[in-house]
């Protein structure tokens, strides 16, 4: 207990003097999330609202890929991604490597399944009355398929959010892309797992409490961009 | 011009690996301009079906249906047909907003101006009662307001033909009654064709000049002889049934409002009893076993050999029951198994594979005998 208290009041003063290393962890966390979420979602919105709305061959085989994916260890991504940018690997000439954009591609690996598959099922749910409903009212194809995004947005919304809480609180694509460099690539949660091993208990939990008001703090933001637009 | 024309229109479910089983079947059908047809029959029995072809919702995998003497599917301008013919849906579906904006939805996907969106919709929301409620959320309404509100986004679109399914489906008695008044003023003061589907006797009596029924995906025409019927359906005619109070148990679970039976008795006179023959249960009779109808076999024929049958519940085997001092059904059995000519058998019915219609030519003379038919 003592130490728990010990480290808020240690979290308190690293974030009122905005101590320089504890900065520097949350910015390039918040940045590896937010341009990875950014990416991954501009491929798995359109991926899964097209897996939601054609048939086409092959489409239930990508669906369970698509779930099987969901589960794949983050150590894994990060090693698959590895084998592409390491100096040997395909894309190894553009020295991606324990750099911010390596990390930022892994992550975006990572959650592209995540984003998609809760696109599908948002689409999904709202689709098949929606769409009907429209176009018995008129609606063409694509005034209809606008509607439906329209009524799943917050669906969409939350899959996307779904993928950033994924990317803030990683480590192992993050550990293996980034190689947890400090003032190049260490993260919070790469800094959380060498403080542990260096016995620096407080300070770990310190950066933990960190990352959580961080992580709040965003999904408070978008949550109330949701319950704003449902107001509307 | 009539409306609608359509010929040998046929759609049927997808199934991997070719054709599948047919989902509606209809031979002719004409549908006049400013005229009101209802569409009885079970549920699943192709009704809605039916309308999603004639609202242009999904294209017939064969034959031609013609929209005011033009067939759209083939002309490639079926979103125009869609727009002059909307829909309302079984279930009823709004968007997220308020009334006004969903009432607007038709307009709008018209393109028309926002000022004219605006007129039709508050006056489609006059037209149902809900121009006062046109500020409340979609989410805030009672499941009739909502039909209502429903029912007036598919007549802001001022198209000529509605096409209504179940229209009064899940309203008390007061708001279905309110509905059909509406429905019949529309179809007065502009001329509008409606087509709907009913379970209800009453109701397509009540608004309709003409009835047609379903069964099994296939339409039976109003006037219908036994040789349309085909093997699908065996037909009772001239049925009073104040005078065969014993043959109402067959239907008393039928999936009919209770006002139903009170219009069918002696007010109307005579109905045409129609039970899908693959829907009557025929087993061995046994004494002392309970329910059922007792009746013998009088004939017995197989309809396709066993190895034609394409689905499990393809069934081969029709019987023709004579039913004690009634009529004679006709029963499509999977296989006749112990079941013989001459067998006495008990017989069953699902409730929702019942209906009834106005007797065809109107009423018959007192004390027709049932079963007039084969």
């Amino acid at each position: 207990m003592t130490t728990l208290f010990e480290a808020l009041a240690h979290a308190l003063r690293l974030v009122l003097t905005l101590d320089p290393d504890v900065m520097q962890y949350a910015a390039r966390s918040l940045l590896i999330a937010l341009a990875a979420t950014t990416g991954a979602a501009l491929f798995a919105v359109p991926l899964g609202v097209l897996l939601a709305e054609r048939e086409f061959f092959g489409r239930r085989l990508a669906v369970t890929a698509l779930n099987t994916l969901l589960g794949v260890p983050t150590v894994v991504v990060g090693l698959f991604v590895y084998a592409f940018i390491s100096r040997s690997g395909p894309l190894g000439d553009m020295g991606l490597l324990f750099r911010v954009p390596g990390i930022i591609l892994g992550e975006m690996l990572l959650i592209l399944p995540i984003i998609t598959a809760f696109t599908l099922t948002a689409v999904t749910r709202v689709d098949r009355d929606i769409r009907r409903t429209a176009l018995s009212l008129g609606a063409s194809q694509g005034q209809a398929l606008r509607l439906v995004l329209l009524e799943s947005r917050f669906g969409i919304l939350a899959a996307v959010i779904a993928g950033f809480g994924r990317v803030i609180g990683e480590v192992g694509v993050a550990t293996i892309l980034g190689g947890n460099a400090d003032a190049f690539t260490r993260t919070i949660t790469t800094a959380i797992v060498l403080n542990v091993n260096m016995g620096r208990f407080e300070v770990a939990l310190a950066l933990g409490l960190v990352l959580l008001t961080l992580s709040f703090c965003v999904n408070a933001l978008l949550h109330l961009v949701q319950g704003a637009g449902r107001r509307a | 011009m009539s409306q609608y024309l359509l010929e040998r229109v046929a759609r049927r479910y997808p199934q991997a690996g070719g054709a599948g089983r047919d989902a509606l079947r209809v031979p002719q059908l004409q549908v006049e301009q400013g005229e009101i047809l209802a569409v009885l029959g079970p549920n699943g029995s192709g009704k809605s079906t039916l309308l999603e072809t004639m609202a242009f919702l999904a294209r017939p995998d064969e034959g031609r249906l013609l929209f005011r003497g033009r067939d759209p599917w083939a002309g490639g301008d079926a979103l125009q047909a869609r727009r002059r013919c909307p829909m309302l849906l079984q279930r009823t579906v709004l968007f997220s907003g308020s009334v006004q904006a969903n009432a607007s939805f038709g307009p709008r996907m018209l393109g028309l101006s926002a000022q004219e969106t605006a007129r039709r919709a508050h006056e489609a929301l006059r037209w149902v009662g809900m121009e006062e409620l046109a500020s409340r959320r979609h989410d805030e309404l009672s499941g009739g307001e909502a039909r209502r509100v429903a029912l007036a986004r598919i007549l802001a679109l001022q198209g000529e033909v509605l096409l209504l399914d179940e229209p009064t489906a899940g309203l008390d008695v007061q708001a279905a009654l309110e509905l059909e008044k509406l429905i019949l003023r529309l179809n007065r003061q502009r001329g509008t064709t409606v087509i709907l589907t009913s379970h209800s006797l009453r109701q397509a009596t009540k608004l309709a000049q003409r009835i047609v029924t379903m069964a099994d995906g296939r339409l039976i025409p109003a006037n219908m002889d036994n040789r349309t019927l085909g093997h699908m359906t065996r037909v009772a005619e001239g049925w009073r049934f104040q005078d065969h109070r014993g043959w109402q148990h067959l239907f008393r679970e039928a999936d009919l409002a209770r006002d139903d039976w009170a219009d069918i008795g002696p007010r109307q006179g005579a109905v045409q009893v129609a039970v899908c023959a693959t829907d009557v249960l025929v087993r061995p009779w046994e004494e002392g076993a309970a329910g059922g109808l007792r009746g013998e076999v009088r004939a017995l024929r197989q309809v396709h050999s066993p190895a034609d049958a394409r689905s499990e519940g393809e069934r081969s085997c029709l019987l023709r029951v004579g039913l004690a001092g009634g009529p004679r059904l006709r029963a499509l059995l999977g296989e006749a198994g112990r079941i013989t000519l001459g067998t006495p058998v008990s017989l069953g019915f699902r409730p929702r594979s019942v209906y009834v219609l106005p007797a065809r030519g109107g009423s018959s003379p007192n004390g027709t005998a049932p079963g007039a038919g084969r």
